[in-house]
């Protein structure tokens, strides 16, 4: 009878608690995996969307802007960091058929301090998205202008950091 | 005694802590919920912002293809937009272009060949509405192409360089006579049979807007039933009650006349015209010379640069027969029409602003074919036309090497080509070129423009071109605007 009840050995003991601490540190390192995984994932869908996001307002708006070279209503200033342009805002035929457009005030576009980028007419500006590291704006070929805009997100030392970048061309339209 | 006794005024706290720390664990659940689907509104909210305005932009993109392809009427009408709405009313026409579950477009005639398409769309629940404009002229104008061959085709050096759209009826062949070398051609390109690439000229030229050789033929003037070359004559008002006689010789067969109007100028008879026309800076006055010859070559008639002699802005310089020298520099807008012949371009020709600054700046010691660069010190806002019956020459001056052309030049049923002696360095146009026949620059025994051709397109006569320039059945897009 006695020696049916006797407790485990401490070799038992010891296998135990190693299967069971290498079990746990099996799930939590899948665990933690997982969650950077899923950070990341979630930082890039994010971002992309950011992108989307900041891309359809700039085309949008740029869009209806000129690049004629009579009347071109748009430039690239501050290092190619700020996009200021006009859009058309009125378009009337004069008596001889010739079309006569008129602009609206001053849209600019740039990437504060803050990594914000912004919007400003009027002497108001507006935040649009940010995280933001780059927005970088370069005329090219005839009256086109392409975008490059670049996000980060995440912590690197958790290695969750997503960098992405995307660049757009526009071409504005009158 | 106990560990822990409250006491009578203690009674009751207990439950009073839990509430207090019920209700702000649920007010903190309420407020990451009411987050939550803020966030969520304001996303669905965006996106169906976007989706009404992808809806409203589709159909105005259907309207485009709509007008696009339509036939045009004899009076030169495109029947997709005369038909729903030919008065000017102010008010669209009854029934929209595009009309669906999700979009409609319609049409408001503005007059002069103008419209304006509005696209209005929904959202399926009514909460978000978008209005996209644009307007479109029935009839876009020759100039639209940085180069248009009718009835030619067009042999590409591989030192050329072409900017600005370009279209051949025929085909485009691209040659291969310096190796490594090739044309760089920046503008879309088609043409309605397979490009002909001999040599490596494949795989050395570079298209950087894309092209197409296989497309359909795009339209041509139909001489009898679109406005002549003739109707110029009638357009510079010299003929009417306005008009007057500057200089007069001959009569019957013989007569020659020199008329003013206030539309422009005329020379009519049989002689040879020189061209010279000249900015004055102080006084921002446009002149125009006239040099005029008989048959054997004679100078029969000088003009000088007097009141007479100011061109109207806009203004048609209309010839009967050869313009023989056509040179000088314009600060306004013209035409210059040689009814049934040649026009020979006698040396540079171009734009200058107040200051007399040119639009675009030519380094000829640059060997390479970026050498031809918009000057960032123009002002102006000149715009020049030339149409010949027959061919548009170039023919340049004898002691110049190289030639300069600002403006659209079109041969109606001749070439745009070299007409001049002996060899030459390099030709370069700012405007568009558009010919029946084919077009060179230099034609080798017979000299030329040998060492390049750098023609970039002036992208202001997509909107502005030049007075009473000859129009293309095909719809000129302009003025998108997204209204709300």
């Amino acid at each position: 009878m006695r020696e049916k009840s006797r407790g485990m050995t401490i070799i038992e003991v010891m296998i135990s608690l190693t299967i069971v601490t290498m079990m746990i540190g099996l799930v939590t390192g899948a665990l933690a995996n997982y969650l950077r995984m899923t950070a990341a994932v979630r930082n890039t869908v994010e971002i992309v969307g950011q992108h989307e996001k900041i891309l359809r307002m700039i085309r949008s708006e740029m869009e209806q802007s000129s690049a004629n070279r009579f009347q071109k209503q748009w430039w690239i200033e501050g290092g190619e960091t700020t996009l200021r342009f006009k859009k058309l805002s009125g378009f009337v035929v004069d008596a001889g058929g010739n079309p006569s457009m008129s602009w609206s005030s001053d849209i600019a576009y740039g990437l504060d301090a803050e990594g914000f980028v912004t919007r400003t007419q009027n002497g108001v500006t507006e935040k649009i998205a940010g995280n933001v590291t780059e927005l970088r704006f370069t005329e090219i070929d005839n009256g086109r202008v392409r975008i490059n805009l670049t996000n980060e997100r995440g912590n690197l030392e958790r290695n969750t950091r997503t960098v992405l970048s995307t660049a757009a061309e526009v071409t504005p339209r009158n | 005694m106990p560990a822990f006794q409250l006491s009578e005024r203690q009674k009751g706290s207990i439950l009073v802590f839990v509430l207090v720390f019920a209700i702000v664990v649920g007010a903190a659940a309420f407020a990451l919920v009411a987050e939550s689907n803020a966030g969520l509104k304001l996303r669905q909210m965006e996106n169906k912002n976007y989706r009404t305005l992808v809806d409203c932009l589709n159909g105005l993109d259907i309207a485009r293809n709509a007008v696009e392809t339509s036939n045009y009427d004899s009076d030169g009408h495109n029947l997709a937009l005369w038909n729903i709405d030919s008065s000017a009313d102010g008010a669209p026409g009854a029934s929209p272009l595009v009309d669906n579950s999700r979009v409609t477009v319609t049409i408001s005639y503005l007059g002069s060949f103008w419209y304006e398409l509005t696209s209005i769309a929904s959202s399926n629940d009514g909460e978000i509405s978008k209005e996209v404009k644009e307007r479109v002229r029935e009839r876009d104008f020759f100039s639209r192409y940085a180069l248009f061959i009718e009835n030619g085709d067009v042999r590409v050096g591989d030192t050329t360089s072409y900017y600005g759209p370009v279209h051949v009826n025929k085909n485009v062949i691209f040659n291969d006579s310096v190796s490594g070398v090739g044309a760089q051609v920046y503008g879309f390109m088609s043409s309605t049979v397979p490009f002909t690439f001999n040599s490596n000229a494949e795989s050395e030229t570079q298209f950087y807007q894309g092209y197409a050789d296989d497309l359909g033929k795009d339209g041509w003037i139909d001489l009898p039933d679109s406005k002549a070359v003739e109707d110029y004559k009638n357009d510079t008002g010299a003929y009417g009650g306005s008009g007057t006689v500057l200089w007069t010789t001959g009569s019957g067969g013989n007569l020659v006349e020199l008329r003013k109007g206030p539309g422009g100028f005329s020379v009519n008879g049989n002689v040879y015209t020189y061209i010279t026309m000249s900015f004055d800076k102080a006084t921002k006055t446009q002149y125009i010379q006239f040099t005029i010859r008989n048959t054997s070559g004679a100078v029969i008639f000088t003009s000088t640069l007097t009141s007479d002699y100011q061109m109207p802005d806009p203004a048609i310089l209309h010839v009967e027969k050869a313009i023989m020298g056509l040179k000088g520099e314009i600060r306004g807008a013209a035409t210059v029409v040689s009814e049934t012949d040649d026009i020979n371009i006698s040396a540079d020709l171009y734009y200058v602003d107040d200051e007399g600054d040119h639009p675009m700046i030519f380094d000829p010691l640059n060997p390479s074919n970026t050498n031809y660069l918009p000057n960032p010190n123009y002002e102006g806002n000149a715009v020049l036309g030339l149409i010949a019956y027959q061919d548009i020459l170039y023919t340049g001056a004898e002691d110049d090497k190289n030639l300069e052309i600002n403006g659209a030049i079109m041969a109606m049923t001749g070439q745009v080509k070299w007409g001049g002696s002996g060899d030459k360095d390099h030709l370069r146009v700012f405007g568009a070129r558009i010919s029946d026949g084919q077009t060179y620059r230099s034609s080798g025994s017979s000299g030329g423009y040998n060492d390049s051709g750098v023609y970039v397109y002036d992208d202001n006569l997509r909107v502005s071109p030049p007075p009473k320039y000859l129009p293309v059945e095909k719809p000129l897009f302009l003025g998108f605007q997204v209204v709300r």
